[in-house]
């Protein structure tokens, strides 16, 4: 494998790196207040249908990546309905959520988009003399605006977390909620909030992969990528930091199939084992992190003690 | 915590219960159930149809061309009974992990395994008599599919790994080994499929021209096995006790183990058989997207019979009904047959909320 081979599997696999760390840094807000959000891929599919439907009025990139905000906090407030308020098991309702968003956006989907032909991308902004270090300069420093805007959200989610009271709070009722309500948390309140932040920043995943591979809504075009990231969450032990260099494992080894044809030795194996490398490495992942890692009270509804579940 | 709400003084009952209970409308009745059930049917309509209205489609006309697409002559009732046999297989796939609370999202993967595994047995076999062709073929779909679900069932019983992820990411593994088989030495020329199976390798027919064939009747045969397996053997017993409660069901001498390993067997035979099913009797050949959404569907089919194998069979039929019956919409309405995922999953959901749909929760320590 040459040298400009490897650059360009190293930068393609962080900008496809991107759409996992949005959604990986808005599911560990989810999980840290004890809400395995299994639906996520289904608010990723959200995220990039708005996207998808606002680039294709209005032209403007920007706009598409921010309105995937408040689409996913609608779907935050309608899971945190079912999973919070209802007390619903999270594994089943999100797998349920997923069949009705692949229902309703391919739907819509045929219905407005079919003709959309605009391709448009974000367009790489370089930092001028870091983008000329060698191997790293090009992977790291010249690449879309939502590179370096995800870092940032990942050290503000890292901050959250351990750095205020809300993140501290999430972390005592993902732990023991019984304990959290005693000493006076409202911990429906806090898991609802932390659904509403951390759906937000998985759709903006879904958007990212809108406005970063082209413009153009697929039916399914998340294709599992929302579930690679509750692999990354635990694979990461639920620190943004570690999160980060997993998304970006995920990311290069997605970017290898498009970079396959170029070296011999790889071009030799079907096409179809590095189109299907990201999920095997997802597999690994989640055989190395352990269910043990997960908070105590993840996916386990919370009632308050002598409240008959109605 | 579950011990602490039962220990909870009566009188501390929430207002109206009493009431309610006076008038059988109490939590768990049967009357209450039956009203929670047609609460959801009308809510699952209702989404629908404001789908419709958002889409500028006329939902009568849908409605109508849905029910006759469905049901509406042998055809139609034929094509139901097609889908059908698949939904119960991965209900089945579904309902029987779950009752352990072993959570096989891999419905999907497990009928593509199952698919190409009888695929390539009716290529390879392909100068046997008809019967014993169809027979070896459903065979290995069988252990094909329970071969892939042991994947997942090996990581969970030995590393502890998460199922759900698991399962998820084989589907779509599944779907690429569909995919290169599909691209291999039985590509079809035109197209995206394999060439057209050995003639000898069709499933009989039943029902005069309706196309529907032998399938729906081994699916319903394996959810009796399968119920009667659940309900009437040690085994059964075993998965069950550790839906209730792991730690229980592993100090009564039921291996968590063995009971892992033999729940993605089961699962995972039924799932491939489903796919075997559809590939010697409805498709005649491997094509992509073989799946189709019916694992997940069919796990919808397992929620909403409460993991009862028989109970599946109807309620497969209902959603096999929807799903065909949305294949009428694209033509009468110009709304996309993705439709019936909605009805589906707002079904589904709406059962969830009102908590008629249950899943067992590990105790809160």
């Amino acid at each position: 494998m040459n040298h400009g081979v490897a650059v360009t599997i190293l930068s393609s696999g962080v900008a496809l790196a991107v759409p996992l760390l949005w959604a990986a840094i808005g599911e560990v807000i989810n999980e840290k207040a004890g809400i395995l959000n299994v639906g996520i891929d289904g608010v990723m599919l959200t995220g990039a249908f708005v996207a998808a439907l606002i680039l294709h009025d209005t032209g403007s990139l920007l706009l598409a990546a921010l309105v995937a905000i408040p689409a996913g906090a609608l779907c935050g407030l309608f899971l945190s309905f079912l999973y919070v308020k209802r007390g619903t098991d999270q594994i089943v309702t999100g797998l349920m959520f997923n069949l009705f968003i692949v229902g309703v956006t391919t739907a819509l989907y045929e219905k407005y988009l079919t003709s959309s032909e605009r391709s448009k991308s974000l367009s790489e902004v370089g930092i001028p003399l870091l983008k000329d270090i060698p191997i790293i300069g090009p992977a790291l420093f010249d690449q879309t605006v939502l590179v370096y805007i995800v870092i940032v959200a990942a050290i503000a989610v890292a901050y959250l977390l351990r750095g205020t009271w809300f993140g501290l709070h999430l972390a005592a009722i993902g732990e023991r909620p019984l304990a959290g309500d005693t000493a006076g948390l409202d911990v429906r309140r806090l898991r609802s909030i932390a659904l509403v932040i951390g759906c937000s920043l998985v759709a903006v995943g879904g958007a990212s992969i809108i406005v970063t591979q082209g413009g153009n809504f697929q039916p399914n075009i998340t294709s599992g990528q929302g579930f690679i990231a509750l692999a990354i969450v635990v694979l990461g032990r639920f620190r943004p930091g570690w999160i980060a260099f997993g998304a970006l494992l995920f990311g290069v080894s997605t970017a290898l199939q498009y970079q396959a044809q170029n070296v011999s030795w790889m071009a030799s194996v079907p096409v179809q084992v590095w189109l299907a490398f990201p999920y095997i490495v997802t597999i690994v992942a989640v055989v190395i992190a352990k269910r043990a890692q997960y908070p105590a009270a993840t996916a386990i509804p919370y009632r308050e003690p002598g409240t008959e579940r109605s | 915590m579950n011990a602490q709400a039962a220990q909870a003084p009566s009188g501390q009952r929430p207002p109206g219960a009493l009431t309610k209970a006076f008038l059988g409308l109490g939590r768990g009745s049967a009357l209450r159930t039956v009203i929670d059930i047609v609460v959801a049917i009308v809510v699952a309509l209702a989404i629908l149809t404001i789908f419709f209205l958002i889409l500028g489609a006329d939902p009568g006309k849908a409605f109508k061309g849905m029910w006759e697409g469905a049901v509406g002559n042998n055809i139609a009732f034929g094509q139901t009974l097609l889908v059908t046999s698949p939904l119960i297989f991965c209900s089945l796939a579904a309902a029987i992990p779950f009752s352990a609370r072993i959570f096989n999202i891999g419905g999907e993967g497990q009928l593509v395994a199952g698919a190409v595994g009888g695929t390539a047995v009716a290529f390879w076999c392909a100068g046997l008599p008809g019967t014993l062709l169809i027979i070896l073929c459903l065979l290995a779909a069988i252990v094909a599919g329970a071969l892939w679900s042991l994947i997942a069932g090996l990581l969970k019983a030995y590393a502890s790994a998460n199922e759900v992820i698991v399962t998820l990411m084989l589907n779509f593994v599944a779907a690429l080994l569909a995919n290169y088989v599909i691209n291999g030495a039985w590509r079809d020329p035109i197209a995206p499929q394999t060439e057209t199976l050995p003639s000898g390798s069709a499933l009989p027919t039943i029902l005069g021209n309706s196309g529907a064939n032998i399938g729906v009747l081994i699916a319903i045969a394996a959810a009796i096995v399968c119920a009667v397996l659940l309900y009437r053997t040690r085994l059964g017993f075993g998965i069950r006790a550790t839906g209730l409660s792991p730690t229980a069901a592993r100090l009564s001498g039921f291996g968590t183990v063995a009971t892992i390993l033999a729940v993605f067997a089961i699962a995972g035979g039924a799932a491939g058989l489903g796919g075997g099913v559809e590939v010697l009797g409805n498709h005649h050949a491997l094509v992509e997207g073989i799946a189709s959404n019916y694992g997940f569907t069919g796990i919808a089919v397992a929620l909403v019979a409460r993991l009862n194998p028989i109970a599946a069979v109807p309620v497969a039929f209902v959603f096999a009904g929807i799903t065909v019956g949305a294949n009428t919409l694209p033509a009468t309405t110009g709304v996309s047959a993705s439709a019936s995922l909605i009805v589906v999953a707002v079904f589904v959901l709406t059962l969830l909320a009102m908590h008629v749909i249950r899943v067992a929760y590990p105790e809160v320590k």
